[in-house]
């Protein structure tokens, strides 16, 4: 098979399927090669489990020959962040505290890709307990930027949002709590979407801040992520937090909306200082394009901005504080070998097994809901702001249809060059809000650097209006090539 | 946030042990979040409701009580570091 196939859209890939161009075997067989020959340099997976992923192909192949085929996405490989539980799979969410942890049931995603007949495709890496942006704090490797392996690739869904650029998977689930699909996305050059906070179900997914955790996918296309979208979306008993809403079939809804014209809000706030004049034109330059399209482009504000880091990272590392609380040592595989004392097994289990990003979160998390004025004071204050970030984002719906704004604020970086914890957190800027809102966001490729680094363009919707943002973000792919743009790396 | 965070307390509380070279490390660190975080006692949030989750339900989910069939000690014994005639080892506490 070329490997020009691996690179094809979904629905390309798809129509190679059902018009029997190459089975799901043989597909499958060549992102397995194509991954081994590269891991050595991405380094995006942490586990494969080549044996199953072929039993999963084949399986798939005999359904076509009888004729009952599961789903239109039937024998397609998925990878899976390694922070979603997958019956007999391992599960470590890059710690070492988990390192030996296999999931004793499905999450309700996982339930669902089965239920269509994908094919689960290893085990990716990330930053630990998806805490970070660049799986610089995984306890195992470091994943490598396609585009440039000295740079980072994102994160905290590194592997998923690497190994789709590299053409070692079409597809990927991650997870997004401040950004974690959608800047990695944005740095490897893929779409990457986050729904909003409820569409889909949370049920054996490792938590980290609960209020704020969403599964979300990555793919080549707008059309690839929409279309895992509706697979996964939708009420589930097992967690009662997710939405009870109908799930448009949003691949149909970009169709129904072809030409459509909307009107875009560019808040000013979001191209001020600390942003990229590299990034800043590419997005600035798709605003036009949206302009020259008839779209109506309105200035807005969200003067909220500055204030999303603080009250992200508070709340974000509250609620891990708490989560993170049950691995002690008794249920979750690690315990420490030299642990004599109860409070040694806790204390010296969580000390040896957790990385240091996780303890500075606990550590943070646990200040905040301690200290002040009153109990939880800080957390209390930080969820009143995130109602005026919310309100920030209700007000600006009144008058526009979707929100523009870069992703990230700087292209892809060298591996370790950012110094302090906090220079980390401050690259979230243009993600947080968009998590503490609980709205949709996307984000595809809009540019490259003159160092030939891509550039993420987010674009962000009402509250389950995944629809709107989905079509809005097709009519910009559909005016240029990007998403077709491949890494030299393995070529 | 005016007070310095105490790391001993804080480690405690996170049942986490940090060596003293650590514990400068962390200290610091901390202080540049608390200190960034700090912007927010600037803003007026006087009668504003603190947004829990911002997926507020119409009302509230409800669901029958469903037996089902969970074999929790099968999941335990998987992932437990160690087990003994169906119980969790622990070191002794008394």
């Amino acid at each position: 098979m070329e490997e020009e196939t691996l690179f094809l859209p979904l629905d390309q890939l798809v129509a190679g399927l059902n018009e029997k161009r190459f089975s799901s075997e043989e597909l499958t067989k060549a992102y397995i090669e194509r991954t081994k020959r590269l891991e050595p340099e991405i380094k995006a997976f942490l586990s494969f489990d080549e044996e199953k992923t072929l039993r999963e192909a084949r399986a798939s192949d005999e359904r076509r020959s009888q004729g009952r085929l599961l789903s239109e996405y039937d024998g397609i490989p998925i990878g899976l962040k390694d922070i979603f539980s997958e019956k007999g799979q391992p599960l470590t969410c890059a710690s070492k505290i988990l390192e030996h942890y296999v999931s004793p049931y499905d999450s309700t995603v996982v339930e669902r890709l089965k239920a269509a007949g994908m094919v689960l495709f290893g085990r990716m890496n990330m930053d630990e307990f998806a805490m970070g942006s660049s799986s610089e704090n995984s306890a195992f490797q470091i994943t490598r930027n396609p585009w440039n392996t000295k740079c980072i690739p994102g994160g905290s869904s590194s592997g998923s949002a690497a190994a789709v650029a590299a053409g070692e998977l079409p597809l990927a689930l991650g997870t997004d709590t401040g950004g974690s699909v959608r800047q990695p996305a944005a740095l490897c050059g893929v779409v990457g979407i986050k729904p909003t906070y409820g569409r889909i179900s949370r049920y054996g997914i490792a938590a980290f801040g609960s209020s704020l955790d969403q599964a979300g996918v990555l793919a080549r296309t707008v059309s690839g992520v929409a279309a895992i979208l509706k697979l996964l979306c939708g009420a589930d008993p097992k967690d009662a937090t997710s939405a009870r809403r109908e799930v448009p079939d949003f691949c149909k809804e970009i169709q129904n909306n072809r030409g459509k014209i909307w009107t875009l809000g560019v808040p000013e706030e979001y191209f001020s200082d600390g942003l990229d004049s590299e990034v800043k034109e590419a997005v600035l330059a798709a605003v036009d394009f949206y302009k020259q399209q008839g779209y109506t482009i309105k200035p807005i504000r969200l003067k909220t901005l500055e204030y999303g880091i603080s009250a992200y990272y508070i709340i974000a590392t509250a609620e891990a504080s708490s989560n993170l609380a049950r691995y002690d040592g008794v249920r979750y595989t690690y315990r420490s070998p030299n642990a004599k004392t109860t409070e040694e097994m806790f204390s010296l289990s969580r000390s040896e097994g957790f990385g240091s990003e996780v303890k500075r979160r606990i550590l943070l998390g646990l200040y905040v809901l301690s200290s002040g004025e009153y109990d939880a004071y800080y957390y209390d204050k930080a969820q009143k702001v995130r109602r005026l970030v919310y309100n920030d984002f209700a007000e600006a719906f009144k008058s526009v249809d979707a929100i523009v704004t870069p992703t990230s604020p700087t292209p892809a970086t060298k591996i370790g060059a950012k110094s302090t914890p906090l220079s980390v957190y401050l690259s979230d800027i243009y993600t947080v809000s968009v998590s503490l809102a609980g709205l949709p966001g996307i984000s595809i490729p809009c540019g490259f650097s003159k160092s030939n680094l891509p550039i993420g363009l987010q674009l962000i919707g009402k509250p389950f209006d995944e629809s709107t943002l989905l079509s809005v973000a097709e009519a910009f792919e559909e005016g240029h090539g990007y998403w077709g743009r491949k890494p030299k790396i393995g070529s | 946030m005016k007070t310095s965070a105490d790391i001993d307390q804080l480690a405690k509380f996170a049942c986490i042990r940090f060596s003293e070279e650590e514990k400068v490390i962390f200290q610091q660190q901390l202080q540049d979040m608390i200190g960034y975080c700090s912007k927010l006692e600037a803003i007026d949030t006087e009668g504003v409701e603190p947004l829990l989750h911002t997926f507020e339900q119409e009302d509230n989910v409800w669901g029958e009580d469903e037996p089902a069939a969970c074999d929790g000690l099968k999941m335990l014994e998987q992932n437990a570091p160690e087990m003994r005639d169906g119980q969790l080892v622990v070191p002794k506490v008394l």
